[in-house]
């Protein structure tokens, strides 16, 4: 699927500019974002409910923190080899038109075991786009990643609201990937592959046109 | 450390055994990548935190019993929809304020639909990650086929309720 002078993939197939800004929107939005609720959410207890809540509070969120972060490094670690041990070409060949009910079941499955967050997550729909997978299964695919994604639920969902909810949820969220494809596959809307996602080792979602041979036939 | 942490570690321990025998190269870059995305995502967590916490500390105990709680049916699975959808920031936020609500009361069918809703539609996701990443035509379908999938969800729950008998 990949010109033959590619090198084999690696983590690093995908990101280049999508990496960039995936950084830089998190960098400057969401720092921005979260400061500005954690602030805004702080003064509210302390005005609210008093300088005890307030560090009630604190004190409570720290302890979650560090309870936190091991299980979050490893599963950035994880998220690191699952790229680099994704088999390419293999997920792709069953997700393009006419994969039917079929494609949709695989996208499911595909999306929940996609590790990472957002800057994962998103560059991997418009590389499966650039290899030719089809609308519904682009859907099916960031649905169940959205809802079910296996690696938020083993680092946030599991350690915080633990295995019975977390089964519990996982179940009942099980057939929206299917039916998100369903439903996508029946709406007149489409969309573009931006050409900066066409990245790494994402193949043109058609062949090249032949190069124009030099014509004998000129002046 | 937890026993997440030690299950998640040795699952670590199993992927880089099996990257460094397919590629040195390749482990080293999952490596790069994972360090990158930690620095990336500390100085959020480190902010994220407190936040969660003061905006659990702010929801009314007996609100979440009577507005979202087990027997509020499908206008709790509304409602915590709404919720769901304004609920801002990653997990890191929207997973405390879940266990925040099921302590004082709330259902779980209508947690599924807040998790759901929050995943699927929430604001904060789609103005900062999916519209400059993926453009607006793809956020639109992604929204239109969105739209029933967090009450679906809920309802889901409510008949997996009934069929598990909790």
């Amino acid at each position: 699927m990949t010109a033959p002078t590619t090198p084999p993939p690696g983590p690093d197939a995908a990101p280049g500019l999508w990496q960039r800004r995936a950084q830089a929107i998190a960098r400057y939005g969401a720092l921005v974002w979260i400061g500005s609720v954690m602030i805004a959410s702080g003064i509210a207890v302390w005005v609210i409910k008093g300088e005890a809540a307030f560090l009630h509070a604190l004190e409570t969120s720290l302890g979650l923190f560090l309870q936190i972060l091991p299980v979050m490094g490893a599963g950035m670690v994880m998220a690191g080899f699952a790229k680099s041990l994704l088999p390419s070409g293999i997920v792709e060949r069953w997700l393009g038109e006419g994969s039917g009910l079929r494609g949709l079941v695989i996208a499911t499955i595909a999306g929940t075991v996609t590790p990472g967050g957002p800057p994962t997550a998103f560059p991997m729909v418009m590389v499966l786009a650039a290899a030719g997978a089809e609308k519904g299964c682009l859907l099916a695919y960031i649905t169940a990643w959205s809802v079910n994604g296996v690696h938020r639920i083993l680092i946030w969902e599991l350690p915080l609201l633990g295995p019975d909810f977390s089964l519990y949820r996982f179940l009942a969220s099980l057939p929206l990937g299917v039916i998100a494809g369903m439903i996508a596959r029946r709406l007149p809307l489409d969309f573009d592959v931006p050409e900066s996602a066409r990245i790494g080792e994402a193949k043109p979602p058609k062949a090249a046109p032949p190069p124009v041979p030099k014509a004998e036939s000129g002046p | 450390m937890s026993y997440t942490a030690l299950f998640v570690w040795s699952l670590v321990a199993v992927m880089g055994t099996a990257s460094w025998r397919r590629s040195e190269a390749g482990f080293k870059a999952a490596l790069r990548f994972a360090w990158g995305n930690f620095k990336l995502m500390l100085p959020m967590m480190a902010l994220a935190f407190p936040a969660a916490g003061f905006i659990s500390e702010l929801i009314p105990d007996r609100m979440a019993e009577a507005w979202v709680g087990r027997q509020s049916g499908a206008t709790g699975i509304l409602l915590a929809t709404v919720i769901g959808m304004v609920t801002p920031g990653g997990p890191f936020i929207s997973f405390p304020l879940v266990l925040a609500f099921l302590k004082a009361g709330a259902g779980p069918a209508q947690m599924v639909a807040l998790v759901s809703a929050w995943s699927l539609l929430g604001f904060h996701r789609l103005l900062v990650w999916e519209l400059p990443m993926m453009g607006w035509r793809f956020v639109v379908l992604r929204i239109c086929t969105a739209l029933a999938l967090p009450a679906l969800s809920g309802l889901f729950a409510e008949a997996l309720l009934l069929v598990l008998r909790v």
